[in-house]
């Protein structure tokens, strides 16, 4: 508890908050621009954060990351196009609702639920986050090696055509994650007598070039860059909202728990959980038909449920260091920037910065609380801003980042080849989390796997004994042949 | 069957078939209690090859998928893109920052503008964004920007 009061001091300096607000505001926009998510934003400012301490550098991205998530639902609500994945549901009926005329109480109706799921899911995370990273301090290498297995199996299976395209890209992400000097031996790998290779494919540079230039390339490409334009809002006050709230609460707290067990769990964040939440939701109202014409529940499920993924899927990044989606796999790499490394002794050896993390979110939602609900009326005009400028800066501004991280052009070439390889693994339908979740856990599950057997002369045998290690391999076996078994059982019942 | 697929399988199956060739001169100490630094590129390369069987055993049992990915137009959009960025990646190299920023900005918001471009705003735009990320990178965060070859 001290350590949260120390953090809470901490930021309240407008040293602090300031940034904050900045990225805060800068979030919302990017999250409210179809095409453009709060991951991206992240993924812009990473670079930085080379040149700001860590406090600051977190309360940055995490201004970022929740502003983006929070503004996802604007252009969900006033054009009816989910600004970020984390918000199609939202787009089901409070689309309807702004045709209905009621474009303000669907938008606050957003911003007071997008509040409760953030701030309710940290406080709940920071309650439970020390016990997991003191359970995981009793872990050695081979369970370590099996959670982290596990983890990548997870997200790889969740790839619904064709589960060998998820484990390709699982096995192109570790690929590339031998490439350069190897663990423990620093042996050279796949460096081809290039120099600039011997430091590995360097994580920002393949942040930028996969997210952030693929993505604004692609959308050209395919022509999704023009909006329509939308009214003024009409006016209204909080209390509709409030009681809205009451007459939901059953929803609202359906949908947190949903939102916030699979934020917890590997490679299910925001963007599924907003939809699990709607279906459940839906199913359990009394007015359940009525869904998708307007309905202000369909808002609470979907928002609510998005953002307490927030707290869910900070627990397994601080507490066992497994990044659960891209955003956290990005606030991993703000880690990584600073010579950190999150996992169970990360809780242990730098507590104050684990607290100041979970802080910074409560702010941050606080923050985007105020500045939404004050801002409510600027939001159509958010979304009239000339997007062909914002794209073009924010191509330079992913070179900037590129050339920061080693202070080579070659990295900047390298960031064009990743865009490249990530056009094709777009024409060839092969998911990129996988990629992302393989390339950062991979250097780990070779050290762990390399200690496990080195550490005992029994080779591998202590990962399939040790009950822990066991049960997590398990898991992982039978992530993969649930879908196969439930594939060939709804193809049989088709074919009948 | 489903050629795109097929052909994605085969693909996969080569790259693992020239992982799995590569690791054989990856250099490894004489004396080693564990795997060593062979291992994972091996592991990496059989996954290759394991799916990409997987992916030609499903394609042969599917029909022939229709729609392109970009078609004719998207894809001519895409390398125009890409192009402006490479081209953007060597003037870097050559001019630096400072000269190369601002006609990037202005090439890549013009071929991103779906609406008639302004040039005059187009050109604004360019040099407020040019001294604007220099001001923030360079003095306000001491970061090195490329200073070019010139």
């Amino acid at each position: 508890m001290a350590m949260f009061g120390t953090a809470l001091l901490t930021l309240l300096h407008p040293q602090y908050l300031i940034p904050m607000f900045i990225c805060v505001v800068i979030g919302i926009v990017l999250g409210a621009i179809p095409g453009l998510t709060g991951s991206l934003g992240m993924t812009i400012i990473l670079p930085l954060t080379f040149g700001v301490s860590t406090n600051m550098s977190f309360a940055m991205l995490i201004g970022m990351w929740i502003g983006g998530t929070s503004g996802g639902f604007i252009s969900a609500t006033l054009l009816g196009i989910p600004g970020a994945p984390s918000s199609v549901a939202t787009c089901f009926d409070a689309y309807p609702m702004t045709k209905k005329g009621e474009a303000y109480r669907a938008l606050l109706i957003g911003i007071v639920a997008s509040f409760i799921g953030t701030a309710a899911s940290v406080l709940i995370a920071a309650l439970v986050t020390p016990f997991i990273a003191k359970w995981a301090l009793s872990l050695g290498p081979w369970e370590y090696f099996s959670l982290c297995f596990c983890a990548v199996t997870v997200v790889c299976s969740l790839v619904k055509q064709n589960i060998f395209k998820g484990f390709l890209g699982a096995a192109v992400g570790l690929l590339l994650s031998t490439c350069g000097m190897s663990p423990l031996d620093g042996a050279y790998r796949f460096t081809f007598g290039v120099p600039d290779l011997t430091g590995g494919i360097d994580m920002l540079a393949l942040m930028l070039g996969l997210y952030a230039i693929k993505q604004i390339i692609e959308d050209y490409a395919k022509g999704q860059q023009s909006l329509s334009k939308v009214d003024k809002l009409e006016t209204g006050g909080m209390s509709i909202v409030i009681k809205d709230l009451i007459n939901n609460i059953g929803t609202v707290i359906r949908s947190f728990l949903i939102g916030f067990w699979i934020g917890f769990l590997p490679g299910m964040g925001s963007g599924l959980s907003n939809l699990v939440a709607y279906a459940q939701a839906k199913s359990a109202a009394k007015d359940g038909n009525k869904w998708g014409t307007g309905c202000p529940g369909g808002i609470w499920a979907s928002e609510t449920s998005n953002n307490a993924s927030i707290g869910g899927a900070i627990i397994p990044m601080i507490a066992l260091g497994i990044p659960g989606d891209t955003v956290t796999a990005l606030l991993l790499s703000g880690l990584t920037i600073h010579g950190l490394q999150a996992g169970p002794l990360f809780m242990q050896n730098n507590a104050d910065l684990a607290y100041l993390i979970f802080v910074c979110v409560l702010f941050a939602a606080i923050l985007t609380l105020l500045v939404q609900l004050f801002g409510v009326r600027l939001f159509p005009k958010i979304l009239s801003l000339p997007a062909n400028y914002l794209y073009a800066v924010i191509i330079v501004m992913c070179f900037i980042g590129a050339f920061i991280s080693t202070n080579t052009t070659f990295n900047m070439l390298m960031m064009l080849g990743l865009v490249l390889l990530g056009v094709v693994l777009d024409y060839c339908d092969i998911p990129v989390s996988p990629l992302l979740l393989a390339y950062i856990l991979g250097p780990q599950l070779e050290s762990y796997f390399r200690k496990g057997i080195s550490y005992t002369s029994d080779g591998i045998i202590p990962f399939i004994t040790r009950p822990v290690s066991a049960l997590f391999l398990i898991i992982a076996v039978l992530s993969v042949i649930v879908p196969i078994i439930r594939g060939h059982r709804k193809a049989a019942a088709k074919a009948e | 069957m489903n050629k795109k697929d097929f052909t994605i399988g085969i693909g996969s199956c080569l790259i693992g078939a020239a992982v799995l060739i590569y690791s054989f001169f990856i250099r490894i100490s004489v004396e080693l209690s564990e795997p060593g630094p062979r291992l994972f590129p091996r592991i990496a390369g059989i996954i290759f090859i394991i799916c990409g069987i997987g992916i030609i055993v499903t394609a042969l049992n599917e029909p022939a998928k229709s729609g392109e990915f970009l078609g004719k137009e998207g894809s001519k959009k895409l390398g125009i893109a890409l192009l402006v960025c490479f081209i953007y990646w060597a003037a870097l190299k050559i001019l630096g920052f400072i000269i190369a920023t601002p006609f990037a900005v202005i090439a890549l918001s013009r071929i991103f503008s779906s609406r008639k471009y302004n040039y005059v705003l187009g050109i604004v735009v360019g040099i407020i964004a040019t001294a604007l990320l220099y001001s923030v990178f360079s003095i306000a965060f001491h970061l090195p920007l490329p200073a070019g070859m010139l």
